[in-house]
């Protein structure tokens, strides 16, 4: 998180007009996120792209620092080079916090209350009730279901997939024969990389749909 | 998975996410956003702007042209009538011109014709008297009369005619 806000203030600091080096990367990262937003909630996008990039962009760094894994351990290096320095070096190895369900949890809990609020905030009290009975009454347990089960889907969909990822990693790492090694990187970069952004997106994605929903 | 669930944990995280989400939104989307927004405005202005200009200075362009060729047109009307005024001027003054020395020719002719009459009468009347003259010392009288003159007249008139 720290490191996120210190790249945020540092990417920010000086705008130009015309976009040079690091105010590229970071145009790009916020025009994406406003499109994204823009695309699924029409009229209000402007409050809620910041929620859904600040998501987005907690998601990519949370996914993807497993990547991280791929470095030689401090036990592995002294094993390679022998040095006495790297024994003393403590064992660590950064996990991805998505893999705790309490994170995703979180996560998903504050979507789904924005969704709750949002619908009040921009209906009111009775547009909000009122939605709970489109498009016809019958709808109205489903509806109520909805906040539930919105919680989980998106909660143990980031969960499922990155305690998957991370499983089937750990076990290559673990148990694979030095000479199916060199498939960890493949493994790592279709599991740390490519599932860890797709998720961050799904979950960003499938959030801002609810609210477009919610705010229909 | 459920008794490794922590209600703690998770308040923490959400606050976490809600302290991210403030500073980010102040920091990042804000700031960029409202950034690009602004540098959109300001590009667009200016295209506008230029566009503007251009199609005023298309405008200015065909005024300054109309002008000039209206222009161009009464000059030459002016250098076309100026021209036609000196020529008839001309005409007017050479005609004038040979008038006057036609009339001045006319009258040079006439002084002569006179001068001429005149001339042929004074010399012969000069003849008659010197012809009166010569006779009467001839004849050693004098001639000099009525009668006498009138028949050298006809004498002369005569050898004139002759």
């Amino acid at each position: 998180m720290a490191v996120i806000i210190i790249l945020a203030y540092i990417f920010t600091r000086n705008l130009k007009k015309i976009p040079e080096g690091k105010q590229n990367i970071v145009e790009l990262i916020v025009d994406a996120v406003n499109n994204i937003v823009k695309g699924n909630i029409h009229h209000h996008w402007r409050d809620f792209a910041p929620y859904f990039g600040t998501i987005l962009l907690f998601l990519v760094f949370a996914n993807t620092v497993s990547l991280f894994s791929l470095l030689p351990t401090a036990h592995e290096l002294y094993e390679i080079t022998g040095m006495e320095f790297f024994k003393g070096l403590p064992e660590f190895a950064i996990q991805p916090p998505t893999k705790d369900y309490n994170v995703t949890l979180a996560m998903a809990l504050m979507s789904v209350s924005l969704v709750l609020l949002s619908s009040i905030r921009y209906k009111g009290v009775k547009g909000w009730l009122k939605g709970f009975l489109r498009p016809t009454p019958a709808m109205l347990p489903f509806n109520i279901l909805d906040y539930g089960t919105r919680t989980l889907s998106l909660s143990l969909r980031l969960f499922g997939n990155i305690l998957a990822g991370y499983i089937i990693l750990e076990m290559l790492y673990l148990s694979a024969p030095p000479a199916a090694k060199v498939f960890i990187p493949v493994g790592s970069f279709f599991f740390d990389i490519f599932d860890a952004l797709l998720q961050a997106y799904i979950f960003v994605f499938l959030s801002s749909i609810y609210i477009a929903e919610a705010l229909e | 998975m459920l008794e490794s669930l922590n209600a703690f944990k998770v308040i923490i995280v959400a606050l976490n996410l809600i302290i991210l989400y403030t500073v980010l939104r102040k920091l990042l989307f804000k700031r960029v956003t409202d950034f690009m927004e602004n540098r959109t405005k300001s590009i667009r202005d200016s295209i506008d702007n230029a566009e503007k200009a251009k199609a005023e200075a298309g405008e200015l362009k065909l005024k300054y042209e109309n002008q000039l060729s209206t222009a161009r047109g009464k000059g030459e009307e002016i250098i076309e009538e100026a021209r036609a005024k000196a020529e008839k001027e001309s005409e007017n003054i050479i005609a004038a011109a040979k008038q006057q020395s036609e009339s001045i020719i006319a009258k040079a002719l006439e002084e002569i014709e006179q001068e001429r009459l005149q001339m042929l009468k004074d010399i012969r009347s000069q003849v008659a008297g010197l012809a009166l003259a010569a006779a009467s010392k001839v004849i050693e009288a004098n001639m000099d009369t009525d009668a006498n003159r009138a028949l050298v007249d006809r004498f002369i008139d005569e050898a004139g005619a002759a």
